[in-house]
């Protein structure tokens, strides 16, 4: 053996040795190993997906041991590509779980919004219940209060109305007194007609004249009292004579001598309308023609009041 | 821990007795990426395409009496599918959560009116 072959045996000796002692790189290998590396080193996987990293760090030993045992070089790459692979999706996975707490935390967050929500809402709603449980209540006090105040014055009209009633039959019976107590001042005597007032014609009138004398009218003036206290009364005067002279001589001068008295109660102010004036003549006499007495009593004015107000003219003999 | 003893036994074994049939893992690889497709055609595309070709090419392996090769991307179809499905449901739940916030904000400023 020339020192040049044995140089040459040597060279190849250090690499058969160098070889034995240090496979070949792999490409695939190192791939998996950096994968794996950055798998172990984020916390989200170390936390969230460990046995997805414990699977990808023992198939990594399986490549490893593969490679150092110098294995086909096909193979250790096929264990490295699951290695990588599975390093892969243990950080996918690391992160899926995290999404998944987050949403689960977002849920509960939500849950949260949602009931603070529905709080507001239903306090909102408290609110306006109660505000238009006031309004309510004050609107019921108000319509009580305004019952109260009708019925109040209702009543106070009922009382009102009731003394006025009172007070108007009160005044009624008064009147219907001093109607009476007048009447009978007036000397009249009651008739089924009503009171009739008769004035002797030598108190009012001259023999033959068919003017009021000048002391007629105060024969007339408690005919005009009562006509002034009592202006819902109508009267009726009704002149008559006595049975001498012709019955159309009579009548003219009955109805002039009423006619006279009428116009002396006009003067003195009494409505012309509530006065009706008639002649009769000589009939219906109240004492006998035969005598100068009974003849000076037929020669009359009759004032007759109606005993109704309402029938105060018309009536008829 | 079961799958690498049996991947090792099926190494050894393969290097000289009679070659392993990988039939339970393409089954494994097949229902893995059925069950990744929905979610992981959205938001993995591309993963479950590396997946579903990786399966493809498992089954032809398969066909053609390459166990070994039928065996490896067997397996790696399965690990990709998986990837592909983990994407896609961290996504699903980024932005469930992310439209979560979203209504947790609406709701706030709504409260944040009304209280005013």
């Amino acid at each position: 053996m020339t020192p040049r072959n044995f140089l040459l045996c040597a060279i190849a000796a250090a690499a058969a040795a160098a070889c034995a002692s240090t496979p070949p790189a792999n490409e695939a290998l190192d791939q998996a190993r950096a994968a794996y590396r950055g798998a172990q080193s984020d916390p989200h996987v170390t936390r969230y997906a460990p046995a997805e990293l414990d699977l990808a760090g023992r198939s990594l030993n399986h490549a490893e041991a593969l490679w150092r045992n110098q294995s086909q070089a096909e193979q250790i790459a096929h264990q490295a590509y699951l290695a990588e692979q599975q390093a892969r999706i243990a950080r996918q996975t690391a992160m899926l779980r995290a999404a998944e707490e987050e949403v689960a935390q977002a849920s509960t967050r939500r849950e949260r919004a949602v009931l603070e929500a529905r709080a507001l809402a239903a306090e909102a709603e408290r609110d306006r219940a109660q505000a238009e449980r006031e309004r309510a209540q004050a609107e019921r006090e108000r319509s009580e209060a305004e019952l109260r105040e009708l019925q109040a014055a209702r009543e106070a009209a009922a009382g009102a109305q009731q003394s006025e009633r009172l007070a108007a039959a009160e005044a009624l019976g008064a009147e219907l007194r001093r109607l009476e107590s007048q009447v009978a001042e007036l000397d009249a005597r009651q008739t089924d007609r009503g009171w009739v007032l008769s004035v002797g014609n030598h108190l009012l009138f001259d023999v033959g004249e068919s003017t009021l004398k000048s002391g007629g009218r105060r024969a007339l003036d408690n005919v005009v009292r009562f006509l002034r206290e009592h202006p819902e009364r109508s009267i009726v005067i009704e002149g008559f004579t006595d049975s001498t002279g012709s019955s159309e001589l009579n009548r003219y001068l009955s109805e002039r001598r009423a006619q006279a008295v009428r116009n002396a109660l006009v003067l003195a102010g009494i409505d012309a309308a509530r006065i009706e004036a008639r002649g009769l003549g000589a009939s219906f006499p109240i004492a006998s023609n035969d005598t100068i007495a009974g003849r000076q009593l037929n020669r009359r004015v009759e004032i007759l009041i109606p005993r109704d107000a309402s029938a105060a003219t018309g009536g008829s003999r | 821990m079961l799958r690498i003893a049996a991947i090792t036994c099926a190494l050894a074994l393969g290097a000289c007795a009679a070659p392993y049939k990988p039939v339970a893992e393409l089954a494994a690889a097949r229902t893995t990426v059925e069950h990744a497709q929905p979610a992981a055609a959205r938001y993995a595309p591309q993963e479950l395409r590396a997946a579903q070709a990786k399966l493809e090419r498992a089954e032809a392996a398969m066909a053609a009496e390459n166990y070994e090769a039928a065996h490896r991307l067997a397996e790696q179809a399965e690990v990709d599918a998986k990837l592909a499905w983990s994407i896609a449901e961290s996504e699903r739940a980024r932005r469930a959560v992310a439209e979560l916030n979203q209504s947790i904000d609406a709701l706030n400023q709504q409260l944040q009116r009304r209280s005013q």
